[in-house]
Order: C-alpha cells, then sequence, then structure tokens
C-alpha cells in the first residue's frame, strides 16, 4: 500500500513536471531520425537509441528528483511517516523504469512492428532501467547542483561502458561479462537484431543480480549521506 | 543581519557554481580532440560502406552548435539554483542590479563560447573546412548560449522540470541534420530552431549565404530579446 | 512519557556542540514548550526526540523505547510539523494530504475536515507551489494531526500566522490536549508559550535554564498587587493595591465605589520579562 501510494505519487510529480510530454517529443525525433535511416540499418538504428536513452533516463532523472527533494526536505518529512528507505528507492526505481519501458516501446514497435521479442526486450529495459536508476541515486545523495551531478555522471559511467568496447570488437567481447552494460547488450542483441543466444538465462540472472547489488548500494549510500547526516 | 550572512553563503555558492562553467568550455573542446582521433578510425571501418570524409564540414557545425548548448543548459540550471535561493531578488537591491547580474551571468559567456569555438575550429582542422565562412557564424553561436539559459530559466520551475526541459532543447540540435540531410524545401521546416540557419548559411553561397545569415541574426536576435524580457517578467 | 537525560549533540562538520547537555521529562498528556530565542537550539533538539538527527549522545526515551532504536513503525504513533512547511510543490494541498495520509496504516483523520478546522477547504485543489506562507504553515499543521497520534511534536506551530490563525492553531492544539494527546512544541513567541503550555522550559544556547509552569513562574515572579486606573476630577488616576484581602481593603472600595474605573490589572510579570531575567537574554 505504501510502495504503491509511492509509486503513484512519484508518476503524478514525473507527469506534471513534463517528464512523460519531453519524451513523447523525444521519441518522436528518434522515430523520425531512424525512419531516415536504409531499411538494413532500421534495427541497428532502434537498437542504439534504446540503448542510449530510454534504459539510462533513470540515471539522468534521478539526480535532480533527488536533489530537488533534498532542497525542499520532502525527503525528511517522509521519513517521519512509516515509509521505509526501501520503499522510498523501489518507488523511484518503478516509476523511472515505467517512463523508460512506455519510451522504449513506444519506439521499438513504431519502428519495428511486432518484429522483436516483447518479453525479453521489455524485461531487459526494466532491469537495466533499475540498475541505472540506483547507481544515479548513489552520484545525487552527494551531488551538490545538477551541474556538477550532470558533469561527474561520464567518469561515474566509465566502468559501466566498458563492454561497449567489446561489442565495437576493439577488445574481446567477453572481457567484461561481468559488467551489467554487457548482458544488456547481448540481450537487446537478442530481441531486437535477432542475434541466437543459447543461454538467456545467464544474461537475466546477471542482471538480476546486479539489480540487488545497486539497490543494497543505493540504500547503503543514502542511508550514509542523508539519513545518518541530518535527514536532509 | 542573520539574513544579509545566509544570502553572502549562498552567493558563494553560486560563485562557485559559476566558476564551474569553466570546466564546462572544456567538455565540447575535449569531443574535438576525441573526434579527431576517432574519426580516422572509424573511417577505416565503414570504408567499404561510405566515405565518412565528405562529412568532414558537418561534424564540424554539429560539434560546434554542441558548446553553447552544453554551456547553456550550466547556466540555465544555475539560474534555477539561484532562484531557489533567492539570489536574483537580493541582486535587486545591490549596485550591481538584476540587470547586471544577468549581463555578467548570462551574457558575459557569450566571449568564452565565441573563443570556445575558435579552439575547436584550430584543433579539428581536418578536411577542407571554409574558414572565412565560418567564423562570421560563430557569433550567431555565441548568441545561443544566453539564449538557451534564459529558455531554461524561464522555462522551467526548478532543477526537475529543467532536466525534462533540456531533453526537449536537445532537440535544437536537429537543425543541422534538417538543414544537411533533408531533400529541397522540406528542410526549411528546420527553420524552426536557430541551428538550422548556422548550418544553411554555411552551405550556401555568394548572397545566399548572407541572407542566410542575415536570417540567422535575426532570429536569434529576436529570441534574445523575448526571452529576456520573460525572464525578467517572470523573475519579479 | 519523553525523559531526556544528559543530551549532547554536535552536527556533524561542525567543531562545536549545539545542545550542551539537556535533562528534562515530559509527562503523559501535557503540553510541554520550549521557549527561546532564534538558534537556541529547539529545532535540533526536537529533531533528535523524533529521531531525524541520530549520533546524540545521552539517551532520550520516549515511550519506553530509545530513540535510537526504533524502526519505521514507531512513526505510526507520532505526529511531527516542521518549522520549515516541506511538501511536494507539484501537488495540490489535498493530494499531499492525502499522499502522507496512505502512508499509515493506523487510523487517519479525513484531510478535507482539517483543512476546515484551519480555513483551507476553499483552497484544497490549489498547488502547494501556490500556497502564501501563511497557508503553507497552516497546511504543515495538518499533516502533524494527519494520523491521530498520540505524540505531536511542533516546531514554531504558530510562526507565520496572523493573530487569527494563530488562535485557531492554539485553539485546535489544546483541543488535541483534551483528547489526551502529548504536545512538545517549541516556540520563540511567550504568548504562545504562556496560553497553551502546561510546563515551559527557558531555552539558551543549547541549555536549559529553567523548567516550570508559565502560571506559577509568572505568580511567583510577579508582585501581589493590583493597579487601578480610575478617573478623579477628569484626571487619569492609579493606585496599587495589596492582593491580599482585597474585598475588605477600604481605600480600594472607595475607589470602586466613587469613580469611573478605566483598567484593572494584577501585577504577574510577563513570560518575556522573567525569561530575561533568568537567562539574561531576549526572546527574539
Ligand atoms: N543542519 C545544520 N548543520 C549545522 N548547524 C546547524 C544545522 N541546523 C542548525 N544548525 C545550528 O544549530 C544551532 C541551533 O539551531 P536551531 O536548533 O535551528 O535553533 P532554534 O530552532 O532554536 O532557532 C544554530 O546555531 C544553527 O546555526
Ligand atoms: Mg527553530
Amino acid at each position: 500500500m505504501r510502495l504503491f501510494s509511492s509509486i503513484i505519487n512519484d508518476i503524478k510529480i514525473q507527469f506534471r513536471s513534463g517528464f512523460y510530454y519531453a519524451y513523447l517529443f523525444v521519441c518522436a525525433i528518434y522515430v523520425t531520425a531512424v525512419f531516415q535511416l536504409p531499411d538494413s540499418f532500421r534495427s541497428y538504428g532502434v537498437f542504439y537509441v534504446i540503448f542510449t536513452d530510454p534504459t539510462v533516463l533513470g540515471f539522468y532523472f534521478i539526480g535532480g528528483l533527488i536533489l530537488l527533494e533534498r532542497r525542499q526536505k520532502t525527503v525528511t518529512s517522509l521519513f517521519v511517516t512509516p515509509l521505509r528507505l526501501n520503499e522510498y528507492l523501489a518507488s523511484k526505481v518503478v516509476s523511472l523504469g515505467l517512463l523508460g519501458l512506455i519510451s522504449s516501446l513506444l519506439i521499438a514497435i513504431i519502428l519495428l512492428g511486432g518484429n522483436f521479442n516483447i518479453p525479453v526486450f521489455s524485461l531487459t529495459v526494466i532491469l537495466a532501467s533499475a540498475i541505472f536508476t540506483l547507481t544515479g541515486v548513489t552520484l545525487g545523495v552527494q551531488a551538490q547542483n545538477i551541474n556538477s551531478y550532470l558533469f561527474i555522471s561520464p567518469l561515474y559511467l566509465l566502468p559501466i561502458v566498458l563492454p561497449v568496447l567489446g561489442f565495437l570488437g576493439i577488445v574481446s567481447k567477453n572481457l567484461f561479462f561481468f559488467i551489467p552494460t554487457h548482458s544488456i547488450l547481448n540481450l537487446l542483441n537478442y530481441s531486437i537484431l535477432d542475434i541466437k543466444r543459447s543461454s538467456l538465462w545467464i544474461d537475466f540472472s546477471l542482471l538480476i543480480v546486479w539489480t540487488g547489488i545497486a539497490f543494497c548500494w543505493a540504500k547503503s549510500w543514502f542511508t550514509k549521506f542523508i539519513i545518518n547526516q541530518t535527514g536532509e | 543581519m542573520n539574513k544579509i550572512k545566509i544570502q553572502s553563503k549562498s552567493l558563494i555558492k553560486s560563485i562557485v557554481r559559476d566558476s564551474f562553467m569553466v570546466f564546462i568550455l572544456f567538455i565540447p573542446i575535449f569531443v574535438a580532440v576525441l573526434f579527431r582521433i576517432v574519426m580516422p578510425i572509424l573511417q577505416g571501418y565503414l570504408s567499404g560502406y561510405f566515405d565518412l570524409s565528405e562529412y568532414y564540414e558537418f561534424i564540424t557545425i554539429f560539434i560546434l552548435v554542441m558548446g553553447p548548448m552544453m554551456s547553456g543548459m550550466v547556466i540555465g540550471f544555475n539560474l534555477l539554483d539561484d532562484r531557489d535561493e533567492n539570489i536574483l531578488t537580493y541582486m535587486a537591491i545591490t549596485p550591481l542590479r538584476k540587470e547586471g547580474y544577468l549581463l555578467f551571468k548570462v551574457f558575459a559567456p557569450m566571449v568564452a563560447v565565441l573563443i570556445q569555438s575558435i579552439l575547436i575550429l584550430l584543433i579539428f582542422n581536418i578536411g577542407n573546412i571554409n574558414e572565412y565562412k565560418l567564423f562570421p557564424l560563430l557569433f550567431l553561436l555565441a548568441m545561443e548560449t544566453p539564449l538557451y539559459a534564459l529558455l531554461m530559466a524561464t522555462f522551467a520551475s526548478n532543477k526537475v522540470e529543467g532536466l525534462a526541459f533540456g531533453k526537449l532543447m536537445g532537440i535544437s540540435l536537429a537543425g543541422p541534420f534538417f538543414s544537411y540531410f533533408l531533400p529541397s524545401l522540406w528542410r526549411f521546416t528546420g527553420g524552426l530552431f536557430p541551428t538550422f540557419w548556422i548550418c544553411e548559411s554555411y552551405f550556401a553561397s555568394g548572397w545566399m549565404y548572407l541572407l542566410f545569415w542575415l536570417i540567422g541574426f535575426v532570429m536569434h536576435s529576436l529570441l534574445l530579446w523575448q526571452m529576456n524580457k520573460k525572464f525578467l517578467q517572470r523573475s519579479n | 512519557m519523553i525523559q531526556v537525560e544528559n543530551l549532547h549533540y554536535t552536527y556533524p562538520g561542525n567543531d562545536k556542540e549545539t545542545i550542551k547537555g539537556m535533562n528534562f521529562t515530559v509527562r503523559a498528556g501535557e503540553i510541554f514548550g520550549f521557549l527561546g530565542p532564534s538558534g537556541a537550539g529547539k529545532s535540533t533538539t526536537q529533531k533528535i526526540l523524533f529521531g531525524i538527527l541520530k549520533n546524540y549522545s545521552g539517551s532520550v526515551i520516549l515511550n519506553k523505547i530509545e530513540i535510537k532504536k526504533v524502526t519505521s513503525d514507531f512513526y505510526e504513533t507520532i505526529g511531527v510539523a516542521f518549522e520549515f512547511p516541506n511538501f511536494f510543490n507539484k501537488l495540490t494541498a489535498l493530494e499531499n494530504l492525502n499522499f502522507f495520509r496512505s502512508l499509515y496504516q493506523s487510523k487517519t483523520l479525513d484531510p478535507v475536515e482539517l483543512l476546515s478546522a484551519v480555513g483551507l477547504e476553499q483552497d484544497k485543489d490549489v498547488r502547494f507551489e501556490r500556497y502564501s506562507k501563511g497557508m503553507k504553515a497552516r497546511l504543515n499543521f495538518c499533516r502533524a494531526l494527519l494520523n491521530d497520534a498520540e505524540i505531536l511534536f511542533l516546531d514554531e506551530p504558530t510562526s507565520g500566522l496572523d493573530p487569527v490563525n494563530q488562535k485557531i492553531v492554539k485553539d485546535i492544539i489544546r483541543q488535541q490536549k483534551s483528547q489526551g494527546k502529548t504536545i512538545f512544541l517549541t516556540t520563540h513567541n511567550m504568548h504562545v508559550a504562556d496560553e497553551v503550555c502546561d510546563h515551559v522550559a527557558f531555552i539558551t544556547d543549547g541549555q536549559i535554564n529553567l523548567i516550570d509552569s508559565p502560571q506559577k513562574l509568572k505568580v511567583e515572579n510577579g508582585e501581589r498587587k493590583v493597579k487601578v486606573e480610575y478617573y478623579q476630577n477628569g484626571n487619569l488616576k492609579n493606585q496599587f493595591f495589596s492582593m491580599n484581602n482585597l474585598a475588605d481593603n477600604e481605600p480600594f472600595r472607595e475607589i470602586l465605589k466613587n469613580y469611573r474605573i478605566e483598567t484593572i490589572h494584577s501585577q504577574e510579570a510577563t513570560l518575556e520579562e522573567i525569561f530575561i531575567k533568568t537567562t539574561g537574554k531576549r526572546l527574539i
């Protein structure tokens, strides 16, 4: 119940802050842009767009959300109610994940029709988005303002993009298999580009484990930098 | 007394935020350096498909238009923070005045952005870029910094809305794409974006170059004037 | 209900103590007030009492539990109004209250009724960002009452309010007490302390100077006299009389009988005078 109403509340605030309008527009632009590509490149276009935007939008927005809640001290007022930190974080993950999922599905369905593996695709976007949102929490609790958040984030995310080097063929593909991006790329490859894989469950298990790790990490840094300080 | 103390504390914070700007100015330059290195490698990869070097001029312009977008957004977020901390109302009662503060904070960085674009040109000097044609366009480019900053600080009421709005503003980077890739008359739909005219002008020749520069200049000036007015209205 | 012993607190990053050894007890069913100038440490103490500031030293026992050890469920049983209203800007007043309400499993009150009680029913559908300072303060007060908690913590409940709304808030505080609630409040306004508190503690510089009931303080520190102002031949005159055996005091009765009385005041001290006398500091 608490979790459910927090999620509704977060979605409401995100909607009224213009997140959904912004993404509707952004999706329209992506769709238009990818339509310009030759047909044979279209699924690569979708792959690139999904990987670089809707899956990481949680990271982009969560910093601002946390900074604003800290500044307006709504965080403090939430923690004198029975709301648990777990629920607070889960609510952020779910609400931003929903925005990511809706945008991804919109883009993929318009551009590819039903021509991709929707369940695998959706689950991948949800898990990836959760990992990025939670990673964003760990930076958001320390950042002083949006600008420093946005410009420290590339350094912060550097380890996460390492597997891309593998997929570009610059290093061995399996060198970074343990980094979640490796699994995300594998699963998007599978669901969009139809590149066969026998062991989906390994990638999914890795992502689920990473989501758990990111959750604990976010929780402990939230506690360390906010709850154990002055609650602001 | 206490109030003044809090204000000056916020002011120091605000100055720290501003000095962050200097750091931001180097990012597009860094990107240019990166492209300078990566481009020939990429060219090797793609050699079977198409000739990347044909696009060098376009890529240069694209990297250039990214600069003001970034610094404009940074200043925009700073203005939003300042609004949170009432710096602007505080400034209104100082000798510097609100207008002076805006001039210092929003319009002065135009000079920095101009220098930044020149540096990028020097570094990223591959292909057959026509510096004489591009240089007058850099002035239009510099005007985009205060434009983005004021747009953000006027249409967003806090940093979270600022992020959403920033996403929308990013679309304005599509201007050069409209200009370069869309066929014939269709491409003028991109004329809604100030960035469109920079690209359009560069690839035009003779009188058309001058005409598009002029259209760009008028558009940038009008928008800037309007946004400045709106912003001051809003912060009253 | 609340026992505080030897409480010390230093903000993280500060080198000086903000709370420098406090001892006090709040009994069940009373209104206990912290009175002191701003910066004295009232809000800080209150935040320790409801568990937002951790890493204090000493002991704070609330309902027999050390506050450091409470879990989230503890918050079902307390209501908090912070000094500065903190709500979601993008939500209306009613949406804000409904959201906070939904976080409780225990019995909650109807937000619309609470809003009506403080005169905000007309503005219940207005977004918080459009609220004026006074409206925000009243909404803040409503949230503390939302879960019908047995202990209320109110930080400067009347600050930023006009006299009419101050009275409304004070009346609600008294009414909450009559329902058996325990209330801990802070204020720098001696009238609030005087009118609603059963016990008041004088706070300066992170320390308690004195704890007593306002009534008793005023009587003990005042003179047992009345001052009568009256008109004699068109001139305003005044005279003091001892309160002892006033009914049998002939000169006093003469005045009452023969002249037009302008005012009669007993000469107890005001809380502010006592505060300055005890602490050497002003209430600002
Ligand atoms: N978050 C904080 N970090 C550091 N110092 C603080 C913080 N909050 C308050 N203080 C300091 O603690 C002292 C007491 O503040 P506070 O408890 O708010 O006083 P009061 O509520 O009595 O006005 C003040 O000197 C204030 O500057
Ligand atoms: Mg206070």
